[in-house]
């Protein structure tokens, strides 16, 4: 089944930029997508399409259904966005009352809020701090605070508006690390970032934007096209990048290795 | 980011803490008003004390309690100490064109003993319980639910402001920038600010995108409190006593 279907979406905002030229894709349900675009691509934009908070020209549908003006309550129930800035998300004086403040709007019972509320704190390593003002927590800790705001509303479908950004290399691998246990237990998610390092950890599938889809494509395949990724101002991971030069000299020919341990082998190999 | 918090000591397990906040407000606040209208020394006295043990009952450290209570002190003072020497009345001490009357010496203790007690109750109110549960609180007495939101939010942000202004601050002093008491540190000072403001216009409609995606439709569902307990009435009688009494006398 289709999780998200975006058709034709163009989007200008009211000074006359122009984010979005046509964008269409679709994700099934239960895979993990990263979103890779330069800044000013649109990514932020297409992810606010998602859950009808900005609505342009296009379609989107969400498990099937069309968003329109009558179901966003239902759209926001089974999308849930991560901002880029974790202020923005935080609102609320405790952290405990922001990660309830979903479950609440979609009139949980108080029990049912206080599970989610447990579950979503315990998810992400955030249970101490429950009764803390988001300004008394570091930034790292306010990341996965937004991560648990949407967590404890437990939707099918998440969208991450670049979730790694400004975080130590630590957290970094723990975002991804969360993102894959919770594709796991089945839920679709959409991640846009600019860290390519980062996308084989938590993604299967890579979506280029440029105001409109140009590549859409398993990781390895985008990922290790270096005049694509260098055409729109974007870097290779490091691994991939060091192991297409060594293919481009007839030096390496097996598949392109990700993770460093990998990449050590067949380095090793490569030198006896 | 250094900054007062008047929370900071909200979660401690006194008698004043465990107090229901709907009773404590309505009591405190009783008390409040009735030390506001003390008409002489005595009672307004008999409230300073009251506010004290309270203060002492609640156990905030002093060091917190004196924190709070600079700013109260600071907008105070210049009223008492220009009160004896401006208001008309017998003349107690005269130096010069200068004399201290003793209607005015009078009114500058009152109002200075007045506006101490009120200070204190009022930190009794805002600091023993986390700032949330108080504004929760007035809601369930009938506070508009749209002004409950306005001192949620605001609560939540001036801290972020404020930290952002202190970074646009230390930004301009990178760049060379030194405060002076002239047109240009005013000007500067003054963009500085509508910058600040340009970005909490923008910050504010991004919050309100990430309230409507988790489904905000104009209210925030707060759950049900139980009722009065014994000992919330035993607390809110003992006050409101003394209360009665200072605006009896």
């Amino acid at each position: 089944m289709k999780a998200i279907e975006a058709i034709n979406l163009v989007f200008s905002y009211p000074d006359g930029t122009r984010a979005l030229e046509g964008a269409s894709f679709s994700i099934d349900s239960g895979e993990s997508v990263a979103l890779l675009g330069p800044n000013g691509s649109g990514k932020s934009t297409l992810l606010l399409h998602l859950n009808g908070i900005l609505r342009g020209q296009g379609t989107v549908r969400i498990m099937g259904r069309e968003i329109t003006e009558d179901n966003l309550s239902w759209v926001r129930s089974q999308v849930g966005m991560v901002f880029q800035d974790p202020d923005d998300q935080l609102f609320m004086p405790t952290l405990e009352e922001d990660v309830s403040f979903g479950p609440r709007n979609m009139g949980l019972s108080e029990a049912a809020v206080q599970e989610a509320v447990s579950w979503a704190l315990r998810s992400t390593g955030l249970v101490d701090l429950e009764a803390k003002s988001p300004h008394h927590l570091s930034f790292g800790q306010r990341k996965r605070a937004a991560v648990a705001t949407v967590l404890s509303m437990r939707p099918p479908v998440m969208v991450l508006d670049e979730p790694t950004s400004n975080l130590d290399p630590r957290s970094k691998r723990e975002v991804a690390t969360l993102i894959r246990s919770l594709q796991e237990k089945g839920t679709t998610i959409i991640t846009a970032t600019h860290d390519a390092n980062l996308v084989p950890y938590m993604a299967d599938r890579v979506l280029l934007l440029d105001r409109k889809i140009v590549a859409d494509g398993d990781v390895r395949q985008i990922l290790c096209r270096r005049n694509l990724m260098k055409g729109l101002g974007l870097e290779m991971p490091l691994l991939a990048d060091l192991f297409e030069r060594l293919r481009e000299e007839k030096i390496y020919s097996g598949a392109t290795p990700f993770a460093a341990d990998i990449a050590a082998k067949e380095i090793i190999d490569l030198l006896k | 980011m250094s900054h007062f918090d008047p929370e900071k000591h909200s979660c401690l397990g006194s008698a004043i803490h465990s107090w229901d906040p709907r009773a404590k407000i309505v009591s405190l606040l009783v008390l409040i008003f009735a030390i506001a209208l003390a008409g002489s020394i005595l009672p307004a006295l008999a409230g300073l004390c009251v506010s004290i043990s309270l203060v002492l009952i609640s156990r905030i450290p002093l060091a917190h309690v004196a924190g709070f209570m600079k700013w109260p002190v600071i907008f105070l003072l210049p009223l008492a100490l220009f009160l004896p020497f401006t208001t008309e009345g017998d003349c107690l001490y005269s130096f010069q064109f200068l004399s201290v009357s003793r209607q005015g010496l009078f009114f500058s203790l009152l109002y200075l003993t007045r506006g101490v007690a009120a200070a204190l109750l009022a930190l009794l109110i805002v600091g023993t319980a986390p700032f949330t549960v108080t504004i929760k609180a007035l809601q369930e007495m009938g506070l508009p639910a749209s002004l409950t939101q306005i001192f949620l939010f605001a609560y939540r942000y001036v801290f972020l402001l404020n930290e952002e202004f202190s970074i646009m601050s230390r930004s301009l002093q990178c760049k060379g920038f030194v405060r002076r008491s002239d047109l240009k540190t005013a000007r500067t000072l003054a963009m500085a600010f509508a910058m600040l403001l340009i970005r909490s216009y923008e910050r504010s409609l991004a919050v309100y995108n990430a309230m409507l995606s988790r489904g905000y439709r104009g209210d925030i569902p707060i759950p049900g409190r139980n009722g009065l307990a014994a000992s919330d009435l035993f607390k809110s009688l003992l006050v409101l006593g003394a209360a009665f009494s200072i605006m009896a006398k």
